[in-house]
């Protein structure tokens, strides 16, 4: 008997599309939308990223997609099942890590316990299940701790674990991975591709972190400011942007005066107004300047470091990554906030 | 297991987090201290009386009381459970789950309600050997237990509105002080309100639910021939209203308690 057969799980309609979101807009304030006008699809056993800075709206999008609040605008349906009307049927079917981080101020055991009870597992099935779980989120020292005590990194292991307690057709993780170290985020992106290739899972996934976006997502969606900017798989994004380059740079001063970065590239906007700075420098890290002729901005700019008395201390070109398709595809940073 | 509705695994639940060793000291201690304490030094100062060939001592007043204020104690635990809920992340994650609000509420009301049973048998038995008189009946057990069930919403219901409405733990654990101070000591738990009483004193006790819910009891639990007397329908009357509207009003408050957005 597998986990999924045990456990009292409602037959769903049938769908097409895990999610289909068309025209969705919401606001909290009845004046500032969040999110506005978007429309996308996930197929079934799909692992969908969304890619946004802070305030981007992808919070928001996943608490209407769960049914936690409800849309201002739009047409959505998760597993078949209209978000406004059929929320507790959509709630029995997925699972939900949210951004925040959630526990039962129990041991760790007792928070697998109870929320496998609150889910109907039967207890049989809930202590085999949260001894696998545990070997692979490494929780195994912890069981007898209380969650209390634990660091943030394992109060979120415990969180993202307790959730494959329970069986579900669909599986929201919102920033799943932050405060885990590299082997930890590494073990549970390959445990969602398992579940994606073997069970069917359907995974929306939300990040900041776009090489995790990159290795585990099919399709990517960028968000900013409410809006979907981008929507495609990441091979595409990145050959949608892959026709440019990105130059790293670091300047130096020849006469001991700092060198201006801000004359600099304004100087080689004039000449070439096509290039995006993608990132100013920071401490070690070094400016990107996003080109689809490096050579001749290059040209250009070896030219402006004589007029300007500044050498190229360093300088690299490479392909565009998926960061680079994020940086130029959203605006630059107008403070945090969080929806 | 499957078979059990979501309010009831939701009350296990509810009650397995908050019944830890330190919860029940202050739940079941700290009444039966008041208990212990108070019965223990005022019986020796406080004449014992005689009514209708009854006689009774201070102890046998005090016991029906402590079991009402057992309806405060676990309306406290009820409001603790949505406050911890919100602060830990598990009201909205178990929300994210098969669960509706209503449902949520109905789990809390029943957690409280069972732990005010259990805190009722626990005081009726530690009075006993104290040298309480208690009467046990039929109409007067369901008397008890009906105050018990009203007392633990009414409570349930005040702690709720006050978790849902307040943003601090401080905030929370200052305003619940207050009030639990309030309500325990201007009512008719410790001592009888007479007409010696000040009159605002006398007041709130007569606004106070926990003097209804300790009537209600004391009449359900003391010795029939005298306080079936003293007690009035009315009392339970007004002690249901007191509550629907005390409800109606943290239901109100709660149905607006925002998800987190962060």
């Amino acid at each position: 008997m597998t986990l999924q057969q045990s456990v009292n799980s409602p037959k769903a309609v049938d769908y097409e599309n895990a999610i289909s979101v068309e025209g969705f807009s919401h606001t909290y304030n009845g004046r500032e939308y969040v999110v506005n006008d978007i429309s996308f699809q996930v197929k079934k056993g799909e692992i969908f990223g969304m890619l946004g800075k802070n305030g981007a709206g992808k919070t928001s999008t996943i608490k209407v997609l769960t049914t936690l609040l409800q849309p201002t605008k739009g047409k959505i349906s998760v597993l078949g099942y209209d978000v406004t009307k059929r929320g507790k049927e959509i709630r029995k079917r997925i699972g939900v890590v949210q951004q925040e981080v959630s526990f039962e101020f129990t041991t760790v055991k007792q928070n697998f316990d109870l929320y496998g009870f609150l889910w109907g597992v039967p207890k049989q099935i809930r202590d085999k299940k949260r001894d696998e779980l545990v070997k692979i989120f490494g929780l195994e020292d912890f069981l007898k701790t209380s969650a209390l005590e634990l660091s943030g990194g394992q109060k979120r292991r415990v969180q993202v674990a307790r959730e494959f307690l329970h069986p579900m057709d669909l599986l929201f993780l919102d920033e799943p991975t932050v405060g885990l170290d590299p082997i930890m985020r590494r073990r549970i992106l390959d445990l969602l591709k398992d579940k994606a290739k073997n069970e069917n899972l359907t995974i929306l996934f939300t990040t900041h972190n776009l090489e995790e976006a990159d290795y585990l997502c099919d399709r990517i969606a960028i968000m900013d400011k409410g809006r979907l900017l981008a929507l495609d798989t990441t091979e595409n994004l990145k050959r949608r942007y892959g026709e440019t380059k990105a130059i790293e740079l670091i300047l130096s001063p020849v006469d001991g005066m700092l060198p201006s970065y801000e004359t600099f590239f304004s100087q080689l906007r004039e000449i070439h107004p096509e290039v995006e700075i993608a990132r100013q420098p920071e401490g070690d890290d070094p400016a990107i300047i996003i080109a689809k002729n490096p050579e001749k901005v290059i040209e250009t700019m070896i030219a402006l470091t004589a007029v300007q008395k500044v050498k190229l201390e360093w300088l690299n070109i490479r392909k565009s990554t998926l960061e680079d398709v994020f940086i130029q595809t959203v605006s630059p940073d107008e403070g945090e906030g969080t929806y | 297991m499957n078979q059990i509705p979501n309010s009831i695994r939701l009350a296990w639940r509810n009650l397995k987090v908050n019944m830890d060793p330190a919860s029940l000291v202050v739940i079941i201690g700290l009444p039966a201290m008041y208990l212990i304490f108070l019965g223990s030094m005022f019986v020796s100062i406080v004449s014992d009386f005689s009514v209708n060939g009854v006689t009774f001592n201070y102890t046998s007043y005090l016991a029906p009381g402590i079991v009402a204020f057992q309806t405060v104690m676990a309306g406290t635990i009820g409001g603790s459970m949505l406050w911890l809920d919100r602060k830990f992340g598990m009201f909205s994650q178990i929300l994210s789950g098969p669960f509706s609000r209503s449902q949520y509420l109905l789990g809390i009301m029943i957690a409280t309600t069972t732990a005010s049973f259990v805190g009722a048998a626990v005081m009726i038995a530690i009075s006993i050997p104290l040298g309480t008189h208690i009467f046990f009946s039929i109409e007067g057990l369901g008397l008890v237990l009906l105050n018990l069930v009203v007392g633990a919403i009414f409570f349930c219901s005040t702690m709720l509105y006050i978790a849902a409405k307040v943003k601090t733990n401080q905030m929370y654990n200052s305003v619940q002080i207050i009030i639990l101070f309030v309500i325990n000591f201007v009512s008719d738990v410790f001592y009888p309100i007479t007409s010696a009483t000040p009159l605002p004193l006398r007041i709130v006790s007569y606004i106070n639910p926990l003097t209804y819910v300790s009537d209600g009891i004391r009449a359900g639990l003391g010795n029939p021939i005298y306080f079936m007397d003293t007690w009035k329908p009315a009392e339970t009357l007004v002690l249901l209203l007191e509550t629907a509207a005390l409800f109606a009003l943290a239901y109100r408050t709660y149905s607006r308690v925002k998800i987190s957005t962060s």
